[in-house]
């Protein structure tokens, strides 16, 4: 063999079959690539409900010595937003909101979904 | 009796690049089938770099996942094979490296000068011999003469993948046959 021609060494390199792969690995790859199921979005109605949590807290933290006070202050803003005017107003603002999102496809879980993330 | 001949037309061989645009538009089948026509030479880079199946097969799946990942960098006008090898080659290098069996000063320049208990049971015929000479080459010289051949015997290609330039990877393709020339000759001399 260490008489071979630099040819004959080529030829014999390049007649070595590839190496056989493990029987999973193609599965596991596209598992991991492909067909990746895309991380759970955070629904938009969690994020709201999160994000009003948030503001309330923030809000009720400076005034927390004066509870009265921030007692007070819920109970207007509840009657508030009890007033027939305010609660037409909510509900247009709403259906607007939703309109626009189904309209425009604002929705991140059906953007994530088309790019195939 | 008439018997029946279907001719099936050959179907035209979709390129790399047009798989790469049907994957990028969205369709799973692009990447698909870049896997199906990749997973072997991969594989086997990365076997004859690594010399361990269970780090080859890591480093291939690892080498799938970031093309995949970072396909849209990928520029139309460069070749997919060099580009998928050269992420294969790197991920080999870094688990080389992570595994302490490479360093960039204490590479060898000489094939091992005799082969482990594995090579030697696996060195039964030609071929068995061939992949044992293969082995006991230092890496540079392994990875070397496989791209050579699975890039088609393309030296810029190769030079590409292992980021070198084109004269280095003339001198070690050189050096690789003569030590395996001198590897083939030694165990063929054993009973």
């Amino acid at each position: 063999m260490n008489d071979r021609t630099d040819d004959e060494l080529d030829r014999l390199l390049a007649s070595l079959p590839l190496e056989e792969p493990p029987a999973e690995l193609r599965t596991s790859i596209l598992a991991a690539t492909v067909q990746r199921v895309p991380a759970e979005p955070v629904d938009p109605w969690e994020a709201s409900a999160w994000g009003l949590l948030l503001a309330f807290a923030a809000w009720l933290v400076p005034h927390f010595s004066d509870l009265n006070g921030v007692i007070a202050t819920i109970g207007r803003a509840a009657f508030a937003l009890a007033q027939p005017a305010t609660l037409v107003w909510l509900t247009v603002g709403i259906a607007s909101a939703v309109a626009v999102s189904a309209i425009q496809d604002f929705s991140p879980r059906i953007h994530l979904a088309r790019k195939g993330h | 009796m008439a018997v029946e001949v279907h001719i099936e037309a050959e179907q035209p061989r979709t390129s790399d690049a047009e798989l790469v645009v049907r994957t990028l538009a969205g369709d799973p089948s692009g990447f698909t089938t870049l896997v199906e026509r990749y997973e072997r030479p991969l594989y086997t880079l990365a076997v004859r770099t690594l010399r361990d199946r269970e780090e080859a097969r890591d480093a291939t799946q690892e080498a799938f996942v970031k093309a995949y990942r970072s396909l849209r960098t990928f520029r139309p006008e460069a070749k997919f094979s060099t580009w998928i090898f050269s992420i294969c080659y790197h991920a080999c290098c870094d688990r080389l490296k992570r595994s302490r069996r490479y360093s960039g000063e204490d590479i060898p320049e000489l094939a091992d000068a005799a082969p482990g208990p594995e090579a030697q049971a696996i060195a039964a015929d030609d071929a068995g011999r061939l992949r044992a000479a293969i082995a006991a080459l230092p890496e540079k010289y392994r990875s070397v003469i496989t791209l050579y051949h699975l890039q088609g015997k393309q030296y810029d290609e190769v030079a590409s993948v292992l980021g070198v330039p084109l004269g280095t990877v003339k001198t070690h393709l050189f050096r690789a046959k003569e030590q395996l020339r001198q590897i083939l000759a030694a165990t063929e001399r054993q009973p």
